[in-house]
């Protein structure tokens, strides 16, 4: 176990801790989050008084108040339990150990610890016994302690008090030295007095303090015990003398059984009672293989000054407290009427109100973080404020397993990078919706739509300035479900490791030496995150999930800048997850079953979603966006551009609807995007000129011209030409023996994606040079009829080369989408097999050939 | 995550080391500063022969393979080419003080190994965390993020895909493939195990970074440092700020007296604007006057990370103490006789009387190096009070347009901006400048604390506070800091135009040369 705080892992609805010391940094950025990702969702955090005050004194917390009930408890000594008791539905877990709520206790400091669980048969009675304690502590607290001890309650388990197992000790009534269950031979403590060693010492047949030659004041203090003081060097596993602070505390008995927890070897926290000491706690349990950590006995260094036996460590005058609760009013108490209040800001402290019967008027918005009120006395006393409304919204609001996903993100730090930015921008568009209720447009109907908009975005902002911002109901409507992956990158996001923030003074420190930087960075060069094979499974499952719902996101969003923002970053996402890696140990590749590259003999490194399952989905996404009036311009532009002719390039795995959607959507777009749009510069896997080559055959169907021009250079018509009134015609010259061997039909056929683009006929003309064959002049021409189930009609006429006669024929149920199988001559006689009619000869052309007379006339005397 | 149930145990803790930078979360953003003031030239890409060296590699890479996209194939050609290149350029007499040879510790190492054999080991040389851990050796340190910003290369993105040389970086690389292509390592031991000693020292005849003025990759270079060229609105931009660095540099270099030389005139020079007391003639007055706000700030960050490293000086002193007891320390502490005013007077006075400093700004660095040398624990009182002076003289706001009080407002509260720090200390104005400075002390060790925990990581076990809390005895000391400010990149500046042609010596005294002269009226004219 690294730290107790290990101890939160599982899931639970609420959480009480007990801590001597608290860091309210250290609480937000580090025991909340895991608290969260537990479903934890109601915490009271106990601690000592005078602490709390010297720590505010220092600085806040944007969460104390908010996210958790803070509870300073004053002690005739110190209040100096640590205990983290967690319960929920599944049971209840009980943490005793020596560790305060700090970066040191929690992460730096060697502690000494134990864990109790509900499920444990023999730990009920201990867990009662904490429960019971606990309840006690929170009877002189405010209401809304009590309130949430008691709302935490609900999930007790009816345990049995066996009478065997561990035992929780406190001294609320009775000093811990008399609870134990016989003699205590060996202590260590970072902490002792003369008289407790003594006492135990009386007790016991021998006893022995174990203290760290470090801890001076504690060996003068325990100074002229005689054989009781042992003063040790704790070392490492080399024998070096350990470079972490022993803070842990423990007493061990030869009859097997051990006291773990927060009491030192003092006499305020063994001899006496909570009234006329600390208050502590601890848990005595059988433990024979626990030893004290290694050490090496050395002589005790010299007396250091001259201290009073039983003294405590001097204490500078601290701070006091008070107590603010903002529940309607903002009420105080511990201060007296007319005492003014005032709260931080970034420079100072500015005027709040002054206390009129225990409430303070408030001008406007609520205050948060600290308090500070100046006492008759001259000192400060400071406060955090509670939100009492928020406290209990909170507690009622079931936790998202979203917190969960956070955990298990197997996201590299680049990956997180990335996604900051798409937070960035979604505040940069906030910017813009400001901007644009400042000048709202002259434009009709703009207003509701802004309206809309912003109130979407607004849901992005800090509820309170310093907060983290919060889910945005953007994703939140359209992704109702969990884990929500999107979600979750988001608010991984928001807590960027420290490392990267280095980076940047690695690389501007003048002085800094190669080696220097090279070895400092070199360090952080990461591989992929490690992840279960089942983790990365349930990931590729909820984020093809997640982007499914971000298409449909797209198809319903009412705000045309939100659409554009949603779609820039749900493609962002998919560049993305091109790229992300995960690591899976060997054993577990199966799961997965795609390719892997190895790189250890442990791990193996796959993609954390399999590209192609990532095709599909993007189709959809383009499809959505495509289909909804887009921006073909700017960011949008480019981004559809590279993503469509990605989309193309991976054609082949699309569904064969998809297919043909596909198709019919990029000739809609592709000449614009090719003509007016670049495409993204910087992908790897798509270049700019690639996404241009796969784009410009559909652009080219689109443009009359670039029609012409490829019937020339398909070798189908030599002397191309196009006339565009009345209709669109592309006319030339070729040779054929037959009209179905024709190259008229490879040219209307070609023409379609053009010519279905309104609802003008358009035609194909084709002067025959083959003197031999029997038609001099084959002519096509389409009338598209919209969406027609029996399809549209293509009308023939060849001109009969001996007699100038017309014979006229029509062929039925034609359909754009199967203009490419008159590309082939195959296809022509199984696309018009049976479809065709009577043919009819007209000495002079028929009433719709009539338009086409003069091309066909000016095409058979060619050029002069 | 298990945990033992039922069993007592010592907790393992969670640090590894004891390890950060910038410890009062201020530095980072002069680091950005810098890149926005001059884009493409990063601390490290000191060698304008690495601009042509590196897009080489990849544009010789995507010919030799051009389907291959991933990074981890590059790596293996790129580690043995740069892993000759550095022994090479090791084993080279060179034109000047040539410095930021990368990997060269370890090419300089198994160059004197090879000596006996006459041959280099250039295989082992170039595996992995040998001649340089990061796995793209100096451009993946130094270079690349430089080369991207000036438009030679194209990132590929994540960590999988293969960067790529752009056109620019095609003609920079062509430049370079002419010079190396008439080595006889190019021709053959370029994938050779061993190379003969002569071969490469020949090598680096050709191709080491000292030699580059003249060579067919110079004017490539030069095209990519300081030419025109037909590019989007930011690349413009981004070129624009570039070259009017350089070409402030060369008029630092030009317009100074033989006597003024160095960074700390240099930062005199950009803080005041006057170059050895005349007027410094600038032709990029906009430019300039965005590295003097950048300069203001850094004079900001050197005195308050001053004030910090004193303050653990006197904590490592007291041993384990409580915040008040290091605060009362460092009053006591203080030469007071160093302020013109008297320790209980407001602090409104102090302003006042050091108002007078804005009026020649060179004397605020004046200020920053004295408060910064004197930072040792032998001399606490007189640091912090120079730190002091120089705070107080700072918080008079110095006249600029909205652009330059813009990047005195950057990073706001949150980074302690020049702006936010003026209104710190004028909402102090009437407390006594002991409490003041009390108070700073504590504001500072807060900020300490709040900077370390943020950066406190559950994938990074680095321990990244300073001093370690001892329940409710106090803090003592587990690491020391010191004074700091960002680099104004003219060691960097100096030597990459010395590398380019354009200086005539690397290291700070240098003149513009004739190519420095023409290139700044170039800049000048169309920067």
């Amino acid at each position: 176990m690294d730290s107790p705080l290990d101890a939160i892992d599982g899931s639970y609805s609420s959480a009480i801790l007990t801590t001597f010391t608290i860091d309210l940094a250290f609480v937000d950025h580090w025991l909340l989050p895991r608290l969260s990702r537990c479903g934890v969702r109601n915490v009271v955090v106990f601690c000592d008084q005078s602490q709390l005050a010297d720590q505010l004194s220092l600085g806040g917390s944007r969460k104390a108040g908010q996210h958790y009930h803070l509870a300073p408890i004053a002690a005739k000594g110190a209040f100096h339990p640590k205990l983290i008791y967690l319960s929920g539905p599944d049971g209840e877990r009980l943490c005793v150990s020596s560790a305060n709520l700090t970066a040191a206790g929690q992460l730096r400091n060697v502690e000494s610890a134990v864990v109790l669980e509900s499920s444990c048969d023999d730990h009920g009675r201990a867990i009662l016994q904490a429960r019971e304690f606990l309840r006690e502590l929170s009877a002189r607290q405010p209401s809304h302690v009590a309130e949430a001890i008691l709302s935490g309650a609900q999930h007790e388990a009816d345990l049995q008090p066996e009478d065997t197992g561990p035992i929780f000790l406190h001294n609320l009534q009775q000093p811990l030295i008399d609870q134990l269950p016989g003699e205590a031979n060996r202590g260590t403590a970072p902490y002792a007095t003369a008289d407790a060693i003594h006492e135990l010492d009386r007790r016991s047949s021998r006893f022995v303090a174990l203290l760290d030659e470090r801890r001076r004041d504690a060996i003068d203090q325990a100074r002229g015990l005689g054989d009781e003081l042992k003063v040790v060097k704790f070392v490492d596993s080399e024998g070096q003398q350990l470079n972490r602070v022993v803070h842990g505390k423990a007493l061990w008995s030869d009859d097997g059984w051990c006291v773990v927890g927060s009491p030192n070897l003092t006499g305020p926290a063994l001899l006496r009672t909570a009234d006329a000491g600390n208050v502590e706690a601890a848990v005595v349990l059988d433990a024979p293989d626990f030893e004290p950590p290694e050490c090496v006995p050395v002589d005790p260094p010299p007396l250091q000054r001259s201290l009073e036996p039983g003294a405590s460590p001097s204490k500078e005058p601290g701070s006091a407290l008070f107590s603010a609760f903002l529940d309607g009013d903002l009420q105080i108490e511990g201060l007296p009427d007319g005492c003014a209040v005032e709260q931080e800001t970034s420079t100072y402290w500015e005027h709040l109100g002054i206390v009129v019967d225990g409430v303070v008027p408030l001008p406007g918005a609520s205050p948060v973080g600290r308090l500070r009120s100046q006492l008759p006395d001259g000192r400060h006393a400071y406060a955090v404020v509670h939100h009492l409304p928020y406290l209990r919204a909170r507690r009622r609001t079931p936790q998202s397993r979203l917190a969960q996903t956070v955990e298990t993100l197997p996201l590299d730090v680049q990956g997180v990078r990335d996604l900051e930015e798409v937070l960035g921008n979604l505040y940069a568009l906030d910017d813009l919706v400001e901007e644009h209720r400042a000048n709202p447009p002259a434009s009709s109907g703009g207003h509701d739509a802004l309206t809309t908009a912003s109130s979407e975005i607004e849901t992005w902002k800090p509820a309170r300035p310093g907060d983290e911002p919060r889910i945005p109901d953007l994703y939140r409507q359209v992704f109702p479900g969990d884990p929500d992956v999107l979600l979750a990158l988001v608010r991984n996001a928001l807590r960027l490791d420290s490392p990267e923030n280095d980076e940047t003074a690695v690389e501007d420190n003048e002085e800094l030496s190669d080696d220097d930087a090279d070895a400092d960075l070199a360090e952080r060069s990461s591989q992929p995150p490690l992840a279960a094979a089942q983790v990365v499974k349930r990931y590729r499952t909820s984020i093809l999930a997640a982007l499914a719902r971000g298409a449909e996101r797209i198809r319903t969003c009412k705000s045309d800048e939100l659409r554009d923002l949603t779609y820039l970053e749900i493609l962002r996402f998919h560049e993305q997850l091109l790229e992300t890696e995960v690591r899976v140990p060997v054993d577990q590749a199966a799961l997965l079953g795609i390719h892997a590259t190895v790189v250890e003999t442990e791990d193996v490194v796959v993609p954390l979603v399999e590209p192609e399952s990532l095709v599909q989905p993007r189709w959809e996404l383009l499809r959505s966006y495509l289909s909804a009036k887009p921006r073909l311009a700017g960011d949008c532009g480019s981004v559809t551009f590279t993503h469509l002719a990605a989309a193309v390039h991976d054609r082949g795995q699309l569904d064969e609807t998809s297919k043909r959607r596909l198709d019919d959507m990029t000739y809609e777009v592709a000449e614009v995007l090719v003509k007016e749009v670049a495409p993204m510069p910087s992908l790897a896997w798509m270049s700019p000129q690639r996404c241009s080559s796969l784009l410009e055959p559909y652009a080219e169907r689109t443009d009359w011209l670039s029609v012409v021009e490829n019937c020339e250079a398909e070798g189908w018509l030599a002397d191309a030409d196009i006339e565009l009134d009345p209709y669109p015609v592309v006319l030339g010259e070729a040779e054929f023996a037959n009209w179905l061997d024709s190259p008229a039909w490879k040219v209307l056929g070609y023409s379609c994606i053009a010519g279905y683009a309104d609802s003008d006929p358009f035609a194909a003309i084709v002067s025959n040079i083959n003197s031999e064959a029997a038609f001099s002049v084959h002519c096509l021409m389409v009338e598209p009829a919209g969406q027609s189930i029996r399809g549209d009609v293509v009308r023939q006429a060849l001109l009969r080369r001996s007699d100038g006669v017309w014979l006229c024929r029509t062929f039925k149920g034609f359909r754009r989408a199967s203009a490419d199988r008159l590309l082939e001559t195959v296809g022509v006689r199984r696309l018009l097999g049976g479809t065709g009619s009577q043919e009819t000869a007209h000495p002079i052309p028929p009433d719709w050939l009539e338009p086409l007379v003069e091309p066909i006339t000016s095409l058979r005397e060619g050029p002069g | 995550m298990s945990v033992a149930v039922g069993a007592p145990l010592w907790t393992n803790g969670h640090f590894s080391r004891v390890a950060a930078q910038d410890d009062l979360g201020i530095e980072a953003l002069g680091a950005a500063l810098l890149r926005e003031l001059i884009p493409g030239v990063v601390q490290t890409s000191i060698s304008a022969g690495y601009y042509a060296y590196y897009p080489f590699l990849l544009d010789e890479f995507e010919r030799q393979n051009p389907d291959e996209t991933r990074r981890s194939e590059f790596q293996q050609f790129y580690r043995r080419q740069e892993a000759a290149f550095a022994v090479a350029c090791s084993m080279h007499t060179h034109r000047g003080n040539l410095r930021g040879i990368n990997g060269i510790n370890a090419a300089t190492q198994a160059a004197d190994e090879s000596y006996a054999s006459g041959t280099v080991d250039l295989a082992r040389l170039a595996e992995p965390g040998r001649y340089m851990k990061t796995p793209l050796g100096g451009y993946g340190l130094f270079y690349r993020p430089a080369l991207e910003d000036i438009g030679l290369t194209r990132l590929g993105s994540g960590n999988k895909f293969i960067d790529r040389a752009t056109e620019l970086g095609r003609a920079a690389a062509e430049g370079f493939r002419a010079e190396i292509e008439e080595t006889d390592y190019w021709s053959e031991w370029a994938e050779a195990d061993s190379v003969p000693v002569q071969v490469l020292q020949d090598l680096a005849e050709t191709v080491c970074p000292c030699g580059v003025p003249g060579r067919r990759d110079h004017e490539p270079v030069l095209d990519a440092l300081f030419s025109f060229r037909g590019e989007t609105e930011r690349w413009h931009t981004l070129r624009r700020y570039r070259v009017q660095s350089f070409g402030m540099l060369l008029e630092f270099h030009a317009q100074r007296p033989d006597h003024v030389s160095g960074l700390g005139e240099w930062r005199r020079a950009l803080l005041s604007g006057r170059i050895g007391g005349d007027k410094w003639q600038t032709k990029f007055p906009k430019h300039r006057d965005a590295w003097r706000a950048y300069q203001h700030r850094e004079t900001l960050v050197a005195a308050l990370t001053t004030v910090f490293t004193n303050l653990l000086f006197t904590l490592e002193e007291l041993g384990i103490a409580g915040l008040r007891n290091i605060q009362e320390e460092l009053v006591a502490r203080f030469e007071w006789k160093s302020l013109p005013c008297e320790r209980n007077d407001h602090f409104a006075t102090l302003l006042e009387r050091t108002a007078q400093h804005q009026a020649r700004p060179e004397e605020l660095i004046d200020l920053a190096e004295e408060a910064m040398e004197t930072a040792a624990p032998a001399t606490i009182g007189r640091s912090l009070a120079v730190a002091i002076r120089l705070l107080a003289s700072l918080s008079s706001q110095p006249t600029g347009d909205d652009e330059f009080h813009e990047l005195l407002a950057r990073g706001g509260h949150q980074r302690l901006s020049p702006t936010h720090m003026a209104a710190w200390f004028q909402e102090r104005s009437s407390s006594s400048v002991e409490s003041v400075v009390a108070e700073l002390a504590g504001a500072l060790f807060h900020r300490h604390l709040q900077v370390a925990t943020a950066k406190l990581s559950v994938t990074d076990h680095r321990d990244p506070f300073c001093v370690a809390e001892e329940e409710d005895a106090g803090y003592r000391v587990i690491r020391d800091d010191e004074p700091f400010w960002t680099g104004a990149r003219f060691a960097t500046l100096n030597h990459l135009l010395w590398t380019v042609g354009a200086l005539d010596d690397p290291d700070g005294d240098g003149r513009p040369t004739e190519l420095g002269h023409s290139l700044l009226a170039e800049v000048a004219a169309d920067g």
